[in-house]
């Protein structure tokens, strides 16, 4: 089966996604390593490459939508140590998939992507850190960088111009809170994953006190198009900017998730309207489920309702406005006949279970959260109990050394705003009015067909 | 203005070498709540902030310790200068102020309404899983979380949920018991064994509000300084074995006091009840022993109440003498030598003597007279053995301090111990002065001293506690300890450290500068001092001890330092 090409936005997922769209033959055969072989031939020197990704407006796609070309400018100009890129490949976010994706099917555009990164920002090193329970995407990632290296696409001397870049693949233990840099960082460090205390930034004191810059994994694939294409301009529509809108520039993946007919990722512009992702690109909701409400970018986001999911465009301006954020592109739809009570006590159970237990406000309150949404569910709560809910996520917010603390108490703030007749009808009857079908009630792993298990080969087996 | 001022002054007299100065260190000057104050440049907010007497509560953060920043209750409202917008601008995410370095035009609010909500919040969330079980806590009344309770939170408990459990009564090592329910995770205990001893027993395993601390697999909590982490402990979740349920802590008297278990002389506080010392614990002083002491130091009250003490003085061929009798007879046998000629008298000092006492006794017997017999024995063997943290290889405290004082062999012909010793066996020496226990280990053996004693026409001992010399000596009077007297001593890097009188000595023993003082009164002496005040200040102008390039520039007696953790400031460190 073919992929659906969006408007032409082929940045990441350009080809036909298949078993065999992984090896070096087939990235080869699409353009694959040209780009880096012209760029370190002399098409770009390392500050034209770093400019080139500055302007091509290319914004952090791990969900805080930071701009990557600033991110990098702000290394050290004459460092004392080594510069190192981190891969964070740590896609822990519930309802995000998408790195898996590039990893699994295109892992050589990200390998590609490191090599121009590195020589842009004055690397020779590279960590891919993967998520512990991403075993496919490690085994591929390995097979893929032993190819690279055999190839000559890494190692020493890169086709001549004397730029060396290494690539070491690493494996997590599964933790949600090393997705967030620092966390990530002392992880790879083999230290208990904390996330330090900013500042200062990975940008002066990163991996073993080096400088380092931590992007997404599918930040650094997008460097690929741009250091090929160029970035563009969005007036014009060419390069990059080709896609998107002035403030959020090019392509992004969407997984997404829920009670929809074609469940998956799909790279459209940014800026693409969220009904068209629905309708077109989906297939629509399932038969006979309305759209209850939307998790935009991961759970962490803040949830909108039906309505207003519906005038979201898919961009960072257009979400803010709506009330959330575009975060990392895992788009959780939630059906009619979900107990919006019960599936924010899920997620809490996963940030109560995922908070490192540093800082106060979110060792405590994530569990006490938890234990307050877990009763209203089970009608043993009172009417107050809502506010006080509401008193503790605000609590919680801003307060502490990462941003899980905020993950945990968006979300519980917005489903309070959006849902609270729904918290009132739990207190009220003193049960969850809802008969729950289903175990799991975001159903994050779809409730249709999944497009890519029509073909029973491509369920990859590690 | 000094830095102009000297440098012009260079610059108009090219042809003097200029001295290469210290560096002027860089300062910052920032408003906490208003008010100015310049502090160097690096320094912590936190810190900026005590110089203008704020306190911003914390419980994480340690002055001994790195920066952690994770109890989030030193949040303040912290603004920098912001050129480009040409205002004050506040952080995107609060500050800790513990972790912030104070930068010049900064402005600091530490009680606007925010930050004062901040506090409640993270006090709430703090006591959310605590057990609040003070009634049965150790730490109750010194503890940071019940004082922050009062000043900062004080409201109602909202959880109707049940707490969190983590287990308690886990034993670190002998001497520490954690209680997991109670723990706040601060990791203060965790960073004192990563960086000041280096040890690496202690971590935080599990996450998120299963954490709890836990000695390391394997291993065992047994360094010489693990009971520093109950001290630095803000909650009662570390207590010591020593102290538990021994006495409410609200009933400890605490007087600052110094140990002599080394000579670090780390400065401590002996907390006292009822004239019994309940236990020793650290005082800040930096230079010397900074935040803590070992376990050895802690201990050293159990070893003072085990010595046996010389019950009375007593003088040989006289029942009943009392301490007047022996005083007047000491002071003759001086007053005699004094005329007839000092080489047959011998000083055998002591290094638990104080700075005064040494001093004193020094002039008494003639200090730096030629052909004076002066030296300073080691009262204590065993102890710690030396490490890079705090302990040194003396287990005496004042070692250099008694012999710099006065009790030095005389310029020419001075016998030292080794002199001494061969000398009374020579039967050179008429009149021997010990001060203190412990001459056997100096001497070679009991057997050694009794053989060299018995040719001494009069063995006088002064000491606070009985040892191989005792019965043989013509006259003894017994002494105070260092915990029932004053004084000072001088440790091996030169500081001076100040002890005070924390318990009512036992009748008849007597401070050792007083005894002098009667001494030299009975023997018509003139002694250069009234009193210890007296002895204090001449003992600091004292041109020779200037002179001595050890106490260069430190000759400064303690006053009080800041940062008491239980001297009327629990909430300083």
């Amino acid at each position: 089966m073919t992929y659906p090409i969006v408007d032409g936005a082929r940045v990441l997922l350009n080809f036909e996604r298949n078993t065999e769209s992984w090896p070096l033959a087939s990235y080869e055969s699409r353009h694959g390593y040209v780009t880096a072989k012209e760029a370190l031939g002399g098409k770009y020197t390392p500050e034209a490459l770093l400019e080139e990704v500055k302007q091509s407006g290319l914004r952090g796609r791990g969900g805080a939508g930071f701009p990557t070309g600033l991110k990098w400018s702000f290394l050290p100009r004459d460092p004392e140590g080594p510069i190192t890129l981190v891969v964070n490949a740590d896609e822990s976010e519930p309802g995000t998939f998408k790195d898996r994706v590039v990893m699994e099917e295109n892992p050589h555009q990200l390998i590609e992507g490191c090599v121009l990164s590195c020589y842009a920002m004055g690397s020779n090193n590279c960590y891919i850190y993967i998520r512990g329970e991403y075993v496919g995407c490690l085994k591929r990632m390995h097979a893929a960088v032993e190819e690279a290296y055999a190839a000559g696409h890494l190692g020493k001397n890169l086709y001549g111009s004397g730029f060396d870049c290494d690539i070491t693949v690493h494996s997590g233990a599964g933790a949600y809170i090393c997705g967030e840099e620092t966390g990530l960082i002392e992880s790879l460090e083999g230290k208990k994953g904390q996330p330090r205390i900013k500042p200062p930034f990975p940008a002066v004191y990163g991996v073993y006190g080096y400088p380092t810059i931590v992007n997404n994994v599918e930040s650094i694939a997008s460097v690929v198009y741009i250091a090929d294409q160029g970035a563009g301009a969005t007036v014009d529509r060419t390069g990059y900017r080709r896609w998107g809108t002035e403030k959020s520039a090019g392509t992004k993946l969407f997984s997404v998730s829920g009670p929809v007919k074609r469940p998956g990722v799909y790279e459209v512009p940014m800026g693409y309207p969220f009904a068209d992702l629905l309708n077109k690109e989906c297939g629509g909701m399932l038969d006979g489920i309305a759209l209850k409400a939307l998790i935009v970018g991961g759970s962490s986001v803040p949830v909108v309702d039906a309505d207003t999911a519906m005038q979201i465009t898919m961009d960072y301006e257009s979400c803010q406005e709506h009330g959330t954020l575009l975060g990392s592109g895992g788009v959780i739809v939630i059906g009619e006949g979900t107990c919006m009570v019960r599936a924010l006590w899920v997620l809490l159970r996963f940030y109560h279970h995922e908070s490192c237990g540093q800082c106060t406000p979110c060792r405590e309150g994530t569990g006490w959260i938890e234990r307050i949404v877990h009763r209203i569910e089970h009608g043993h709560a009172s009417p107050n109990d809502i506010d006080e809910l509401y008193r503790i996520a605000d609590g919680m917010e801003l307060r502490t050394i990462c941003t899980l603390a905020d993950a945990a108490a968006w979300p519980t703030k917005s489903f309070i705003d959006v849902f609270r007749s729904e918290f009132e009808e739990h207190i009220d009857k003193g049960c969850c009015p809802y008969d729950n079908q289903f175990p799991d009630p975001l159903n994050l792993r779809g409730g249709g067909v999944p497009q890519r298990h029509d073909d029973p080969e491509h369920v990859f087996v590690p | 203005m000094s830095d102009n001022a000297t440098s012009e002054s260079a610059s108009e007299k090219p042809e003097v070498a200029v001295e290469p100065t210290a560096p002027v260190p860089e300062t910052v000057t920032l408003s906490i709540d208003g008010i100015e104050v310049t502090v160097p440049k690096g320094t912590k907010v936190i810190e900026a902030a005590k110089q203008a007497g704020k306190v911003i509560p914390h419980f994480c953060y340690h002055p001994g310790l790195p920066v952690d920043g994770n109890c989030r209750m030193c949040i303040a409202d912290v603004r920098t200068w912001n050129p480009r917008a040409e205002k004050h601008m506040p952080a995107r995410r609060p500050a800790v102020t513990c972790w912030v370095d104070a930068e010049d035009n900064m402005q600091v609010f530490t009680d606007t309404p925010e930050v004062l909500k901040s506090r409640a919040t993270v006090m709430e969330f703090l006591l959310l899983n605590h057990p609040v079980d003070c009634p049965i806590c150790d730490k109750a009344g010194e503890c940071m979380l019940q004082d922050y309770y009062m000043l900062h939170d004080r409201q109602r408990s909202e959880v109707r949920d049940e707490k969190v459990h983590k287990p308690r009564l886990v034993p670190f090592g002998d001497r520490i018991l954690y209680n997991g329910e109670r723990c706040i995770l601060c990791s203060r205990c965790t960073r004192f064994t990563e960086h000041v001893t280096g040890t690496h027993e202690l971590g935080i395993v599990n996450r998120g509000d299963r954490a709890i601390v836990e000695v390391v697999e394997g291993g065992d909590f047994a360094n010489a300084y693990t009971d520093n982490v109950a001290d630095i402990c803000p909650v009662g979740a570390l207590t010591k074995t020593d102290f538990r349920f021994k006495k409410r802590v609200w009933f400890l008297k605490h007087t600052e006091s110094v140990c002599g278990g080394c000579s670090r002389t780390c400065n401590t506080v002996v907390d006292h009840d009822r004239e019994e010392i309940i236990r020793i614990m650290p005082r800040e002083r930096p230079g010397v022993n900074d935040f803590w002491i070992c376990n050895e130091g802690r201990d050293l009250y159990k070893e003072l109440a085990a010595t046996e003490r010389p019950a009375a003085a007593s003088l040989a061929g006289k029942d009943q003498a009392s301490a007047e009798d022996v005083i007047a007879w000491i002071g003759e046998g001086l007053a005699a030598h004094k005329k007839e000629g000092r080489e047959r008298l011998a000083v055998i000092g002591s290094s638990w003597m104080s700075n005064e006492e040494a001093w004193l006794l020094g002039h008494l017997v003639g200090k730096g007279v030629k052909g004076q017999h002066l030296a300073v024995k080691t009262d204590r063997v065993d102890g710690y053995p030396a490490d890079d943290v705090l302990h040194t290889d003396d287990h005496n405290p004042n070692r250099l301090g008694a012999s710099a004082s006065g009790i030095a062999p005389g310029k020419k012909d001075g016998k030292d111990l080794a002199g001494i010793l061969a000398a009374a066996q020579a039967g050179e020496i008429d009149t021997l002065i010990v001060w203190g226990p412990g001459l056997a280990h100096d001497w070679g053996g009991d057997d050694a001293v009794a053989e060299a004693l018995a040719k001494v026409a009069r063995v006088i001992q002064l000491t606070d506690a009985v040892d191989a010399v005792t019965p043989l000596a013509h006259a003894v009077i017994p002494l105070r300890n260092w915990a029932e007297r004053d004084g000072t001593w001088t440790n091996v890097d030169g500081f001076h450290s100040r002890f005070k009188k924390a318990l009512r000595p036992p009748k008849g023993a007597w401070d050792g500068f007083e005894l002098l003082l009667a001494i030299a009164d009975a023997g018509g002496l003139k002694s250069p001092a009234k009193n210890l005040r007296e002895a204090r200040k001449k003992l600091k102008q004292d041109p020779e001890l200037q002179a001595r390039e050890f106490l260069d520039g430190r000759f400064e007696f303690p006053g009080n330092q800041t940062g008491f953790r239980h001297l009327g400031g629990v909430l300083e460190t």
